[in-house]
C-alpha cells in the first residue's frame, strides 16, 4: 500500500536525499491501513528447505496493480509512475481535462474496459488451461508431485515408505566423522530426497 | 542528544527570575514545554542551547476554560475537554498523533519552530549541504531554499492551533524579565523563519484569552496532509464566521497555516468578499484571491503548485458551512 500510494525518495538537487527520516518517508500508519486478511495455503515445497515456501515479496507484487486499477476505474486516469501521491493524480487528471478539452473534472468521460489485442491471446489460453486442469483432476493416475508441488502424500508416513523414487541416506559422510565437533550428532542427520532422473 | 543543564522551576516567577539571571551571566537557552519538538531538534543538533528550563511544573500555566486557554494546556486536554470552541477542538484533534497530542502543549504549538527540509536533518546531513541558514553554525551559510541570500529563512510554520486562534481572535499573554504584555495573536508572528515571533529573550508565553463572544462564533478547519494520522499540516484553512439569521455572515475570517513562515489572517480578501456578497460564488473568488496571495516554496513534501491549488479547494470546504442552509 506504502509504495504504491505515498512511499517515495525525494531527492534535491544537489543529489540529496530530503527524507531520510521516518516522518518525511510517508510510509502508512495503521490508521491508513487496511484490514489484512491472510488466506494460509499449506503446501509441501519440494525446493524449499523443510518444505517451506517462500512469504513476503510475493503477496506484494498483485497490490500495486489493483489499486492502479481501482484509481483507473475512479477517476479513468492511468499513471505509469509511482507512488500516485494526490499531488501527481491531480496533475494526470489535469493533463487528461486539457486533452479532453473539458473544464470540469466531473464532465471527464466515464473509464471503460476496452480490451487490448492481447486478451484474445489470454482468454485463450486461459480456457486451454481450465481444459488441461480439468483433465487433470479426473486423471486416476494422479503424480506426487502436482504443478511442481508435493500433494498426496501423508505427512505422519516418512515419504521413502510410500515412494520408492525417495532416496534415504542415513550413513553419515566422511567429513561428519573426521571433524569431532561434527561426530556427535552425525547419525541423526537423515537426509530424504526425491530422484526424478530414474 | 548534546548535554544541557535542565531547570525545572515550580512558580512563573521562579522561571522568570532563573532565565533573567541566565541572560545576565550571558548563557544561552531555550524554554521547554511538552518537548515533542525542541528535544527532537536537539537530538539532530539543532540550534542546541546549553541550558533548558522546563515548564513542566509550573501548575499556574495550566488553567482551561472558554475563554482562558493556559500555555501548559495539553493539546489532548484542549481536545477532550467541554469546554474547548468546537472549531479549536478540530484543529486541536488534527496535530500529530495520540501520544504527541498528550505531551505536546498549546504554547509549544503556537511557538513551534518553522520546519524545511533543509533543516530538519541530522548532523552529518546538514554538514553534507555546508550547512543553511537557520542552522549556519556560525558559517553564515545561505539558505538552501532560495539561493545566494542570507538574510531571510523561509522555513514553513507548520502548526495548527494558529490560525484558528488568530481567526477567533484570541490575544496572547506573554511574561518576562521586564514585565507582562499582550497583543492579538496575528500581532504575535514576525515573517522570518528564525525568529518566527516577537518573543524577547527572556519571554514566555503563558497563556491566550479567546474574547466573550467566542460561542458565537462558526466555523471550520481543514488541513492538508499525505497521511490522516500524523503529519505536519501541508496548508491549514480556518474559517469561522458570525450569523444572524441572514444568508450574508456578518462577520467572517479566514486563517492559513503551513505556507509561509508565519500564519496569515487574510482580512483584505474577506473584507472585499464580504463588500460583494453573492453566497457559494463569493466563497469561489475569495479562494481564489487567497490561493494568489499564499506564497508557499519549495521545502515541504508536497510541491508549491499543489498546496496553492490545494488552499484553494480547502478554502471552499472550509466555508461550505456558510451556504449549506441557504439552497
Amino acid at each position: 500500500m506504502g509504495q504504491v500510494l505515498s512511499e517515495e525518495m525525494k531527492y534535491g538537487r544537489s543529489g540529496h536525499l530530503m527524507n531520510p527520516d521516518l516522518l518525511d518517508y510517508k510510509i502508512p500508519s495503521v490508521h491508513e491501513m487496511p484490514e489484512v486478511f491472510p488466506i494460509i495455503v499449506e503446501s509441501n515445497d519440494p525446493e524449499g528447505p523443510f518444505g517451506a515456501k517462500e512469504a513476503g515479496e510475493g503477496p506484494l507484487l498483485p497490490i500495486l496493480p489493483a489499486v492502479c486499477n481501482a484509481v483507473y476505474d475512479a477517476v479513468g486516469v492511468r499513471t505509469a509512475e509511482l507512488p500516485i501521491t494526490p499531488e501527481r493524480l491531480l496533475r494526470l487528471i489535469e493533463r487528461k481535462c486539457k486533452a479532453e478539452g473539458v473544464d470540469n473534472p466531473i464532465k471527464l468521460p466515464s473509464p471503460r474496459l476496452e480490451y487490448s489485442e492481447l486478451q484474445a491471446v489470454l482468454s485463450k489460453r486461459a480456457e486451454e488451461h481450465s481444459k488441461r486442469d480439468l483433465e487433470r483432476r479426473l486423471n486416476d493416475n494422479r503424480q506426487p508431485y502436482y504443478n511442481g508441488a508435493l500433494f498426496g502424500l501423508d505427512p505422519t508416513i516418512p515419504p521413502d515408505e510410500v515412494d520408492d523414487k525417495w532416496a534415504v541416506n542415513v550413513i553419515p559422510s566422511k567429513e561428519y566423522l573426521s571433524n569431532p565437533r561434527l561426530a556427535g550428532s552425525a547419525w541423526k542427520h537423515t537426509e530424504r530426497r526425491h530422484r526424478s532422473d530414474s | 542528544m548534546p548535554p544541557f543543564q535542565l531547570h525545572t522551576p515550580t512558580s512563573l516567577d521562579e522561571a522568570i527570575s532563573i532565565s533573567d539571571e541566565l541572560i545576565s551571566e550571558n548563557k544561552e537557552f531555550d524554554w521547554v514545554a511538552g518537548g515533542t519538538d525542541l528535544l527532537p531538534n536537539y537530538k539532530w543538533h539543532l540550534n542546541v542551547k546549553p541550558n533548558v528550563i522546563s515548564l513542566a511544573k509550573i501548575s499556574e500555566l495550566t488553567e482551561l476554560n472558554e475563554t482562558h486557554i493556559g500555555a501548559m494546556v495539553r493539546l489532548h486536554d484542549l481536545v477532550q475537554s467541554s469546554v474547548t470552541h468546537p472549531v479549536l477542538a478540530k484543529a486541536a484533534d488534527t496535530i500529530a498523533s495520540v501520544m504527541v497530542r498528550r505531551s505536546g502543549t498549546v504554547g509549544g504549538n503556537i511557538c513551534l519552530d518553522t520546519r524545511c527540509y533543509w533543516f530538519n536533518q541530522t548532523e552529518q546531513w546538514r554538514e553534507s549541504i555546508d550547512w543553511c541558514h537557520k542552522c549556519d553554525c556560525g558559517t553564515e551559510a545561505d539558505c538552501r531554499v532560495i539561493p545566494n541570500q542570507n538574510t531571510l529563512c523561509v522555513a514553513t510554520y507548520q502548526a495548527d492551533l494558529a490560525p484558528v486562534l488568530m481567526c477567533l481572535g484570541a490575544t496572547i499573554h506573554l511574561a518576562g524579565p521586564n514585565g507582562i504584555r499582550s497583543m492579538p495573536l496575528s500581532e504575535f508572528f514576525q515573517l522570518d523563519g528564525m525568529t518566527r515571533n516577537v518573543l524577547q529573550p527572556g519571554e514566555l508565553v503563558t497563556h491566550l484569552t479567546l474574547p466573550e463572544d467566542v460561542a458565537e462564533w462558526h466555523g471550520d478547519y481543514q488541513k492538508l496532509r499525505q497521511r490522516e494520522s500524523w503529519d505536519f499540516p501541508e496548508a491549514g484553512v480556518a474559517a469561522v464566521w458570525k450569523k444572524n439569521g441572514t444568508t450574508k455572515p456578518t462577520e467572517l475570517k479566514v486563517a492559513t497555516t503551513g505556507l509561509e513562515s508565519i500564519p496569515m489572517l487574510h482580512t483584505k480578501e474577506v473584507d472585499s468578499c464580504l463588500n460583494d456578497w453573492s453566497g457559494a460564488e463569493s466563497i469561489n473568488e475569495l479562494a481564489e484571491s487567497i490561493r494568489k496571495s499564499v506564497k508557499p516554496v519549495q521545502n515541504t513534501w508536497f510541491s508549491p503548485s499543489y498546496r496553492r491549488k490545494m488552499v484553494k479547494v480547502l478554502t471552499r470546504r472550509a466555508c461550505a458551512g456558510l451556504v449549506e442552509g441557504d439552497s
